[in-house]
Order: C-alpha cells, then sequence, then structure tokens
C-alpha cells in the first residue's frame, strides 16, 4: 500500500513540474509582410520575404521602400554589411524570398535605390512651409 | 511476487499521473483556453473559414513625403505612427507621425558619437507613447535609450545581460520595466550556444529577474546564416505585456507573472502567426500564409476578446487598401499605412 501511495505522490508532483513551465512561445517571425507587387528598385517584388537571417550578433531586417516594396537591411553589429561601400541598405531579390535573407546574399544595388527615409524627413521637418498643401 | 507487486504499483502510479494531470491542467489556464485547445484538435479537419472584407471607411492624405523604413510601424494609443527611417549608415533615429496634428510629428534622433549606442537593434513603443530605442555597443552589450518630450537622449542604461546573450526583441512596461528576449549566439559556449534567453530588467538596466525558463523560445538555428526567430511583444493599457506564440497569446505582468495564456484557433489552420496589437479589450493577431518562394503573406486579421479569447472576428483587407498595417484601434478598427502622389496615405477600415 505504502509503495502505491509513494508511486502515486511521485507521479503527481512529475505532472505538476511538467505543466508549470508549459508556456513555450514559438514565435511567428514579427516582420513577415505582405507587400505590393511592382517595379520597385528596379527588381520586381510578387515575393513575400521572412524577417531574417542572422550571424553571430546581427541579423537582417525587411524595411519598406517608398513604392511599398522590400529591401534588406542589417540590424545589429553586421562588421560584413558594414564595408560594403553601399552602406548596409540593399534591394532585396526575388531568389531571396525564403526563409532567410543572408547579407552577403543581399548585396544588390545602391543606397539610393530604395530612398533615403531619414534625410528626406528631416528635410521635411526643417521647412514647415512644406508642411501646409 | 515482488515484481507482482513493483508492477501494480506502477500501473495505478500511472493512473494517478493521468488523474494529475486532468485535475492540475485546469487549474495552470484558463478554462477558455482548454476550451479552445480542444476545439483547436477538432479544426485540424475543418474547412478554412473566410474573412469578411474589410473596407475603407476613412482616407487620410498626410502632406508627409512618403519614405522607406525598416521593419514595421509602431503605434501608441493616440494613434501616433513610429518608423524607422532607412538610412544609408547606422543612424540611429526614429521618426514619430501625428496624424492628427502633423506638425507635432518629430524624429527621435540619437547623436552620432552616443557613447556605448553603436547599433540599431530594435525599437518599442508605450501606449502612452514613451519611446525606447535598444542599441548595441561595440562590445556587443546592449543600450536601452529613452528621450524627454524635446526628442532629446534622457537615459543610456546598459542591460545587465549575461555574456552571449544576443536581445533580438524588447518591450518596455509602462512602469519602465523592461523586457528582452532573444538567444545566445551561436559561437558561445556549447551548453547556451543557440539556447534562448529572457530576461527583466529594471530602468536603470539592473536585472530583476531570469525568464528564461516562464516561456520558452524556439531555439535560433545552429546555420551561421539561419533564421532567428523574432516574436512580437506589444503593450497592453492595463499595463501588462502581450507575447506572441503560434497559436497562443501570453500576457506578462511588470512583476513577470504570465497572468493569462489565451489560446486561438487559427480560422485557416495553415496560416501561421505574425503579429500582434493590443488595444482597448481586444487583440488583433495578424495572420498570414507560409513563407514560400512565389507565394505572398495574404495578411488575415483575427481579433479577439482580450480577457476571454472569444473570436470578435476575422478579416482581410480589401485590394484597394495596400500598405502595411500601422495602428489597430478597438473603436475606429484598422489603419493601413500607404502612399498617393508621393505623399504618405493612411487608410482605416472600420471592423462593423
Amino acid at each position: 500500500m505504502r509503495t502505491l501511495l509513494m508511486g502515486s505522490l511521485i507521479a503527481f508532483i512529475a505532472s505538476v513540474l511538467l505543466v508549470a513551465d508549459a508556456h513555450a512561445i514559438r514565435g511567428g517571425c514579427g516582420l513577415w509582410r505582405s507587400f505590393v507587387p511592382s517595379d520597385c528598385c528596379g527588381v520586381d517584388m510578387q515575393y513575400q520575404l521572412a524577417c531574417s537571417g542572422g550571424g553571430s550578433s546581427c541579423f537582417t531586417q525587411i524595411g519598406t521602400c517608398e513604392l511599398g516594396c522590400p529591401f534588406v537591411q542589417s540590424v545589429g553589429g553586421c562588421p560584413q554589411a558594414r564595408r560594403t561601400p553601399a552602406g548596409p541598405l540593399y534591394p532585396a531579390k526575388l531568389e531571396l524570398a525564403a526563409e532567410s535573407v543572408p547579407v552577403d546574399a543581399a548585396r544588390q544595388g545602391t543606397a539610393s535605390a530604395c530612398g533615403i527615409g531619414l534625410k528626406k524627413l528631416e528635410d521635411w521637418l526643417k521647412r514647415p512651409s512644406s508642411r501646409v498643401r | 511476487m515482488a515484481v507482482l507487486k513493483t508492477l501494480r504499483a506502477a500501473v495505478v502510479a500511472s493512473s494517478g499521473f493521468l488523474l494529475a494531470v486532468v485535475f492540475v491542467l485546469p487549474l495552470s489556464a484558463p478554462c477558455h483556453a482548454q476550451k479552445r485547445g480542444s476545439a483547436a484538435s477538432k479544426s485540424a479537419s475543418q474547412p478554412s473559414v473566410l474573412p469578411r472584407v474589410l473596407q475603407p471607411t476613412s482616407t487620410k492624405l498626410l502632406s508627409v513625403p512618403r519614405f522607406s523604413y525598416s521593419g514595421v510601424p509602431l503605434s501608441d494609443d493616440s494613434g501616433n505612427l513610429y518608423f524607422r527611417p532607412a538610412a544609408d549608415n547606422d543612424q540611429l533615429a526614429i521618426f514619430k507621425l501625428s496624424p492628427q496634428d502633423e506638425g507635432n510629428s518629430k524624429m527621435f534622433e540619437v547623436p552620432s558619437g552616443t557613447a556605448e549606442a553603436d547599433y540599431f537593434d530594435d525599437y518599442c513603443v508605450t501606449p502612452s507613447g514613451t519611446l525606447y530605442i535598444l542599441a548595441q555597443d561595440v562590445k556587443r552589450k546592449f543600450h536601452v535609450l529613452s528621450f524627454d518630450s524635446d526628442g532629446q537622449v534622457k537615459h543610456n542604461e546598459r542591460l545587465e545581460t549575461p555574456d552571449y546573450a544576443l536581445v533580438i526583441d524588447f518591450a518596455v512596461f509602462e512602469n519602465g520595466t523592461i523586457l528582452a528576449t532573444g538567444y545566445y549566439e551561436r559561437d558561445a559556449p556549447g551548453p547556451i550556444h543557440g539556447k534562448s534567453y529572457a530576461a527583466l530588467f529594471d530602468q536603470s538596466g539592473q536585472l530583476l529577474r531570469d525568464m528564461t525558463r516562464r516561456f520558452s523560445l524556439e531555439d535560433a538555428s545552429s546555420e551561421p546564416n539561419g533564421p532567428l526567430t523574432h516574436i512580437s511583444i506589444r503593450p497592453g493599457k492595463d499595463g501588462n505585456l502581450y507575447l506572441l506564440g503560434s497559436s497562443s497569446v501570453l500576457v506578462v505582468s511588470p512583476g513577470g507573472e504570465v497572468v493569462q495564456g489565451l489560446k486561438f484557433v487559427k480560422p485557416d489552420p495553415e496560416s501561421v502567426a505574425i503579429d500582434l496589437e493590443v488595444s482597448q479589450g481586444l487583440l488583433l493577431i495578424e495572420l498570414g500564409d507560409k513563407p514560400a518562394p512565389g507565394k505572398r503573406v495574404n495578411p488575415r486579421y483575427l481579433v479577439l476578446d482580450a480577457s476571454s479569447g472569444k473570436r470578435y472576428g476575422y478579416y482581410r483587407a480589401s485590394d484597394e487598401i495596400k500598405g502595411m498595417l500601422g495602428h489597430f484601434s478597438s473603436k475606429e478598427g484598422l489603419t493601413f499605412v500607404t502612399s498617393e502622389k508621393g505623399y504618405v496615405k493612411l487608410v482605416t477600415a472600420a471592423m462593423n
């Protein structure tokens, strides 16, 4: 009888432990998005792109061009991206529409192909007259 | 005889285990989650439910020129939108677009040369509109920067993360507590290599609680260029953070307690959970087709009651609406960011 009680008790404790740490977050990628198919950045972007590739301490992120098309931009300290003359902004290519977008493979085009959003907005903020149309 | 006794003990112990599971599970998860769970198993063989098509109910053409940006736009409860504008360098800047009063739009810029803020990693916004930027220094340490109302850097706090921890996503509670999630780098020593990491920090970056055992992230790929799994973390006006899983949403309190676990049933079982929005009593889960070359995401929006998990609605945008979801409001509906004639245009679609 004692053996039976012990067995049940151990099984009960084991089951409690099993459910106590049962919160598994298996994330969807927060950056998958659908993009408007159009000829943008010189590349026909009719594909979806997944979120990121990864190095040891950096990863790539999908951005949205002015025309609604995707591009790849490095996030974090990406030495391989920073070394390229075009800077860390690359229009993405069709064949990169897989689950990862390696930075090296994304070295296409130039930074200006997608438009430099920051500069454009800084100019807009500096010119109050341009805000009234 | 001894063998028989052992066998009987094992059989009864197994029964005890099953009983324990039956009784303990309902205590460890909300009732609706269980109901949803059982419904989920049934839904695998059920046909997909078609989403209701959202039509534009209002549009607003702004004077802001269209621009390129990284990642997805975020928003606060007032409907302000936050973007990371694309730049040709590592400039750390976030653009706050105030659609109600464009004159209040501003750039939150981290001046180049700011100590220990060398690379941009992520940003987040609280429901009240406080902006935080996650940056990395050359020694691979992570810093959280906050700003004053003039857009100047107010605080720059280093997170007390362990060696080799790579923070991928973060969010900040209204009380300033920081939740950071990610992985141990692929070049980390054996036992922790590629394992997930999660922790809570106070406003000064001091470790409050290691959360890795409270919820587990999918392990990082061991491939050098393999994908890293992001999770969508969004703050709620109730002071909690909402974490999106593949078929569940975890609600985490500022103290690090998992206060609720909502399971949801995807109307199309083949779809994947992409992103999450929270607005006063409602959760919006963005679903999309599984990524594959040649396929588009085709986003759909599953809206749930945040307290019960009950389905409120299931939608997709009409073909007329193009652009990214920028803001979700339980009152106004879904607002998409798009452009027209070279300017930013916001298209709102009510849910009813």
